[in-house]
């Protein structure tokens, strides 16, 4: 019977039932879409950033992180590749190898000590962008498969060199000798700092490491499944030290972290002023039903009943108005995580740049202010409907 | 210090000197002993360690305390590499690529041809008179032939040592092993000399052992096969394009 009570006070009067409507339905669109954007764009940039270079998770030899060495590096990086293929099978983007050391970089007079990094054009393609960020494409084709060497902007710069310009590296080998040998410019990297790449053959004959890698990158298809993923890789390698990439990029990973924390307090201000917003418009409509609610007493409704009618109206239109703001929000995370909001000029995130405002869609963006919208809704409605079920009748009566 | 270079590669001799009584004698003689006038040697060094173990035969020349240069005649892939140290610094002359590549500071502390030694090992010019308190101290291995002297470095000395026990025989002051410990206490490293030879006059440890004790089983040992203090050099030895010479 309160159901229908309820129901019916709802339909009885449409204009305010609509107009408090429209303030829910609106509060939580506003609430899902800023937390969609939010979301989003933090998503685009991690999965931009760990796609970039160091990939959602990597396998390295124990102690690696702590103290890298070319002697502490990983043996038969093939067979290690098959059995990751095996374990993580559809969920796997790609596998790549890697091969880090120290070097001196000389070109004339000009001695550089640098980060060597090896790379295995073919399998880095698929795994992460790091070749898209070399100007003049994919170097190490043909001619330059050997001794061909891509340098940061940076150390372009230091050294003034060009394309093509010849250079001498050296470095000692994981069996003590020192290699050294004369490379040609072929790439220029446009992000990092004093590192250069090799190909990856080249540099194990170059720094006397064959058959080894100190890194074992992964890129999943998800990024979201990277603490499964994780599970799987350690099961199958314990005595290898698994590491995701927020372990390998812990600075940017807390940097993310503290923006994010920034974040989520906008949030909560956010969601307080939607809620707010429904407690101003339920507070007027149930303050000048007074009169209403006192005839309702009058003909015998107890105060229990009569406050529990008031917040079951709130609940069932909150409840209609956010499954409304539920469709409409969903469909505009859905477009703006395709298209995105242009930035009136490119912001930097965690040391990368945007240039669109990204939406997306997941449980989180959809749940909470759904949770905000009726919660607030029925707390909101308590207040009025207490008063109203303890008001005198000649004075509950009497008010307009 | 320059404890190993001196040794290694300027080759200063530990000639035998009489009986010593206070602790500046010995450390004066002991650097009396690094003074040396031009020398040429043929050392093999033994490297051993956890990853890897490699030995290269080289040829040494060195000058007064200055001058040093290392020429590696065996690995083949090696051959050839030349290391100049002059004065405090250093550089490196590679054959295969004929390029003269100078050490810049940041890899001073980087091994040299991946022994236990660094390249600041190379350039260090303290002496132990003059940069280092001693005082006779009780051997923590009694010895009744062993004297033990504690060095520690006077106020403006900079240091990565805290402390160097340096033991020598009481007879003639002639060195046995000096060890060396961090701020913490620590025993970092130990150098080891043995295979006394009369060569020339001169009473040298023809194998010096290097001990790092941060890591099992790792060590680098120098034995001198041939040594020669009679050797006339060019005044350009020492130079940039005296490391180009064949």
């Amino acid at each position: 019977m309160f159901w229908r009570i309820a129901l019916r006070n709802l339909f009885r009067n449409k204009r305010r039932t609509l107009l408090t409507g429209l303030t829910m339905w609106g509060s939580y669109i506003l609430s899902s879409m800023t937390m969609g954007l939010v979301g989003g764009t933090y998503g685009f940039v991690i999965d931009q950033f760990t796609r970039g270079s160091s990939g959602h998770l990597q396998i390295l030899s124990q102690g690696y992180l702590d103290r890298p060495s070319l002697q502490n590096s990983l043996p038969h990086p093939n067979e290690i590749s098959s059995q990751v293929q095996q374990a993580l099978g559809q969920e796997l983007q790609g596998l790549a190898p890697r091969l880090e050391a120290g070097g001196l970089l000389v070109s004339g007079k000009e001695v550089l000590g640098v980060q060597i990094i090896a790379i295995d054009p073919v399998q880095e393609k698929q795994t992460t962008r790091l070749l898209q960020q070399i100007q003049g494409g994919s170097p190490w084709n043909g001619t330059n498969a050997n001794n061909g060497i891509v340098l940061t902007r940076d150390l372009v710069e230091r050294l003034k060199l060009t394309l093509g310009k010849d250079l001498v590296l050296m470095s000692q080998g994981a069996d003590g000798s020192l290699g050294n040998d004369r490379f040609k410019v072929i790439g220029i990297m446009n992000e990092g700092a004093s590192t250069v790449y090799l190909n990856m053959n080249k540099a194990q004959e170059f720094l006397s490491s064959q058959e080894v890698a100190t890194r074992m990158i992964i890129t999943l298809k998800d990024l979201n499944h990277t603490d499964e993923a994780l599970k799987k890789v350690r099961l199958l390698f314990p005595d290898k030290d698994i590491q995701p990439w927020m372990v390998i990029e812990e600075e940017f990973y807390r940097a993310m972290k503290s923006d994010q924390s920034a974040i989520f307090l906008t949030m909560g201000i956010f969601l307080f002023l939607a809620a707010f917003g429904v407690l101003n418009t339920v507070l007027m409509a149930i303050l000048e039903r007074t009169r209403e609610f006192g005839i309702m007493r009058v003909l015998g409704t107890q105060d229990k009943q009569l406050i529990f009618v008031i917040v079951l109206e709130q609940i069932l239109l909150s409840l209609t108005m956010c499954l409304f703001g539920a469709l409409t929000a969903g469909f505009l995370n859905i477009f703006l995580s395709e298209h995105g909001i242009p930035y009136p000029a490119p912001i930097e995130i965690g040391g990368m740049t945007l240039h669109h405002l990204y939406g997306s869609l997941n449980w989180s963006n959809m749940l909470y202010p759904f949770i905000v919208v009726v919660c607030s809704s029925a707390a909101v409605s308590l207040i009025p409907a207490i008063r109203s079920a303890r008001l005198p009748l000649v004075k509950a009566l009497g008010e307009r | 210090m320059n404890f190993l270079f001196t040794l290694l590669f300027c080759l200063f001799p530990f000639i035998v000197f009489g009986k010593t009584t206070t602790e500046l004698e010995v450390m004066t003689q002991v650097d009396r002993l690094y003074r040396s006038q031009k020398s040429y040697s043929s050392v093999q060094m033994q490297i051993k360690n956890p990853h890897f173990e490699r030995t290269l035969k080289l040829k040494v020349w060195s000058e007064e305390m200055q001058n040093t240069l290392v020429e590696v005649i065996f690995p083949a892939k090696e051959k050839g590499i030349k290391t100049l140290r002059k004065g405090t610094q250093v550089w490196n002359y590679l054959p295969k690529v004929d390029q003269i590549v100078p050490i810049p500071p940041s890899m001073m502390m980087s091994n040299w041809m991946g022994s236990d030694l660094t390249n600041d090992d190379l350039v260090k010019q303290t002496t132990l008179a003059e940069h280092y308190q001693g005082h006779f101290v009780t051997c923590s291995q009694p010895n009744p032939e062993h004297l033990c002297l504690q060095l520690k470095p006077k106020n403006k000395t900079v240091s990565v040592w805290a402390q160097i026990i340096l033991v020598v025989n009481k007879e003639d002051s002639f060195p046995v092993r000096q060890e060396f410990y961090n701020e913490s206490g620590q025993q970092i490293r130990i150098f080891e000399y043995s295979d006394r030879k009369e060569i020339q006059g001169r009473s040298i440890p023809t194998t010096l052992k290097v001990v790092l004790l941060n890591e099992p089983n790792r060590y680098t040992t120098l034995h001198y096969d041939e040594i020669d203090f009679s050797i006339h050099l060019q005044p350009d030895f020492f130079s940039e394009a005296g490391l180009r010479k064949k």
